[in-house]
């Protein structure tokens, strides 16, 4: 009985020599004189052209289907989405689009300007990356703003820009109207739960911070009682009192103001997460979702037959939260080590910390599949502020395109930093040598020293947050 | 120009001189077997035979000197170049190749006279633009 070939036969093909040789064995048993043929003997060239092709079809086809029934193997292999689909019945997630606020302000003189869904395009020209306008609105008149959505020209992570980006134009340009933008001290309140009241923010903090305020019981501001937690730490209990300064001693001030629900604008449950400092950005865009991680999900669906939850099942879920797509790109589950039965989640995207609105919807949706005994919190890692330094030589005649090469290059090397990942000095020299132009570097630092940064640590979580560059330059 | 016989053991082939016959026709002839693979030498380009893993220093084409301009240093070289081309094969000792302008323009005949392990023979090859014909003849080759 012939035995089944093994996987590692399956998953390395025979070269083409290997295969001559095997036919050659055939033509030799049967009586060939095959020790005789010589290159340009006609058996030899034929054989060694069947060989070719039969290396060919095995070669680009055998290793990717035998790949493509295994998790572990079908990256890569093409084969990732459909054992996927099949098997799991996971669907790989598609690309999202960054979509963020930019303020148009207007001259004075100016407007106002009716605007509509489409009609604007800004170009950001650090990166080139185009953002349409997402809605309609009105410039007002001048000196005014106003700020409006916009959703990027094309889905994937590279539209990820920084806040206040500097040089932002109009693709056709609005006499007088300029636009921006900003982040605010604070970003948006997300706010889960059928509460209508809400929250203002003020106070100064000084460092990021993650807040989430929890309505502990239902009524007016005042009258219901809140707690908050900081950075997903316990809950800390404010008591049933209007508004609080300074909360936790970050410097944040929240105020509850009610809404058209009184007497009962805040509702017990509701929660309103939001994170300093702001961004811009109010839904980050991502890559189509990697074979790797598509991979991992399948992987952790085994985890949703269990009894009892486990670090799979709650890391399935965060990956597979609706509307999210592949925001979520990292997802760190851990026990709690002082409040039993908490469940710690941190997520991040692939530009790291992810807006609040993505937290929520997160939340909400792990809550709702968790056991009762479980007691899920979904934040975003903590950020270290991470500035980088030294000196960089480079052609004069590329000065410009380098300055802009260095700003891309830093930026999508920090954010492919993991969650409590350490920034290397190497690889930072690495990155900046591969740029075109660049002819030396120098004196490299991170925060000021010349040694890499390890983020976070032990239930720490910590994520890297990049500051404006302080390269210098000379030129040659 | 000598080389040294590797084998004396020719074996068996299959004809094809300029192309496969419609049926395989095993050769037996020992000097028909090294003379079409010095044919074939000279039909192929050379590295063509890398293409399936083979030989990548197999070839001279001789269809390059159609419409080539023909000078006494070309022909001296081709023949050169030619007779190289046939000396690797490990059965053929010794030759000599003459090349000749054909009798209308654009053609052109190389008569290559060949001591094989199996004997001495003559390889007469007619090129022109669109065909390449070849044809033995067995025997002494001075």
């Amino acid at each position: 009985m012939a035995t089944s070939p093994a996987l590692s036969a399956l998953l390395n093909p025979l070269t083409v020599e290997q295969v001559f040789q095997i036919l050659l064995a055939v033509y030799q048993a049967n009586g060939f004189p095959t020790q005789s043929w010589q290159p340009g003997g006609t058996e030899r060239t034929r054989l060694k052209a069947i060989a070719t092709a039969l290396t060919d079809v095995s070669s680009n086809y055998v290793p990717g289907v035998t790949a493509g029934g295994f998790t572990t193997l079908a990256p890569g292999t093409g084969w990732m989405p459909l054992l996927a689909s099949e098997l799991y019945n996971l669907e790989q997630e598609p690309a999202t689009h960054t979509v963020g606020t930019i303020n148009l302000a207007s001259a004075t003189g100016v407007g106002p300007i009716t605007v509509t869904s489409g009609s604007l395009i800004v170009v950001f020209a650090g990166t080139g990356n185009r953002y349409i306008l997402a809605e309609d609105g009105t410039i007002p008149a001048g000196p005014g703003s106003v700020d409006l959505s916009f959703v990027a020209e094309f889905a994937g992570a590279k539209y990820n820009d920084p806040s206040n980006s500097g040089a932002l134009t109009l693709v056709t340009p609005i006499p007088g109207v300029t636009p921006t933008n900003p982040a605010g001290t604070y970003g948006e309140i997300s706010h889960v739960g059928s509460g209508t009241g809400t929250l203002t923010l003020g106070g100064s903090p000084t460092i990021p911070h993650q807040v989430v305020v929890r309505i502990d019981s239902t009524g007016d501001s005042g009258v219901a009682s809140w707690s908050y937690s900081v950075d997903g730490g316990a809950f800390v209990s404010a008591g049933a009192v209007p508004s609080a300064s300074d909360i936790g001693g970050t410097g944040i001030d929240v105020t509850l103001v009610d809404g058209v629900g009184t007497p009962n604008s805040f509702i017990e449950g509701d929660t309103y997460t939001f994170a300093t400092p702001g961004t811009w950005i109010t839904s980050q865009g991502a890559d189509i979702e990697s074979d790797q991680a598509l991979s991992q999900r399948c992987r952790d669906r085994w985890a949703t037959l269990a009894a009892v939850g486990v670090t799979g099942l709650y890391d399935l879920l965060a990956r597979s939260t609706p509307d999210v797509g592949a925001q979520v790109t990292q997802v760190i589950v851990q026990p709690d080590p002082d409040i039993n039965n908490k469940l710690n989640i941190v997520i991040a995207g692939p530009a790291g910390v992810l807006p609040a609105g993505t937290i929520s919807a997160v939340q909400s949706y792990v809550q709702a599949r968790t056991p009762i005994t479980v007691f899920p919190v979904v934040v975003s890692p903590s950020t270290t502020n991470v500035t980088l330094g030294g000196t960089i030589t480079c052609q004069a005649k590329l000065f410009a395109s380098v300055q802009l090469a260095v700003q891309v290059a830093m930026t999508n090397y920090i954010n492919s930093v993991p969650i409590n990942g350490t920034i290397r000095i190497a690889r930072i020299i690495e990155l900046l040598m591969e740029i075109e132009g660049v002819i030396d570097v120098a004196s490299v630092t991170i925060n000021g020293d010349a040694l890499n940064l390890a983020l976070g640590g032990p239930g720490i979580f910590r994520i890297a947050s990049l500051q404006p560059l302080a390269f210098g330059y000379s030129t040659q | 120009m000598m080389a040294t016989l590797l084998t004396n053991f020719i074996g068996s082939d299959t004809f094809c001189l300029t192309d496969l016959e419609r049926v395989d026709r095993q050769v037996a002839d020992p000097r028909v077997i090294i003379g079409q693979r010095i044919a074939r030498r000279w039909q192929t380009p050379r590295g063509a035979l890398a293409i399936i893993n083979d030989d990548p220093d197999f070839g001279w084409d001789i269809t390059q000197y159609v419409n080539a301009k023909i000078t006494a240093s070309t022909i001296s070289t081709a023949q050169q170049q030619l007779l190289a081309e046939a000396l690797k094969d490990e059965q053929v000792a010794s030759g000599t190749v003459e090349f000749s302008p054909g009798p209308s323009q654009g053609e052109f005949v190389v008569t290559g006279r060949f001591q094989s392990a199996a004997g001495p023979f003559t390889l007469t090859m007619n090129v022109d633009q669109l065909t390449v014909g070849a044809f033995f003849t067995f025997g002494v080759t001075s």
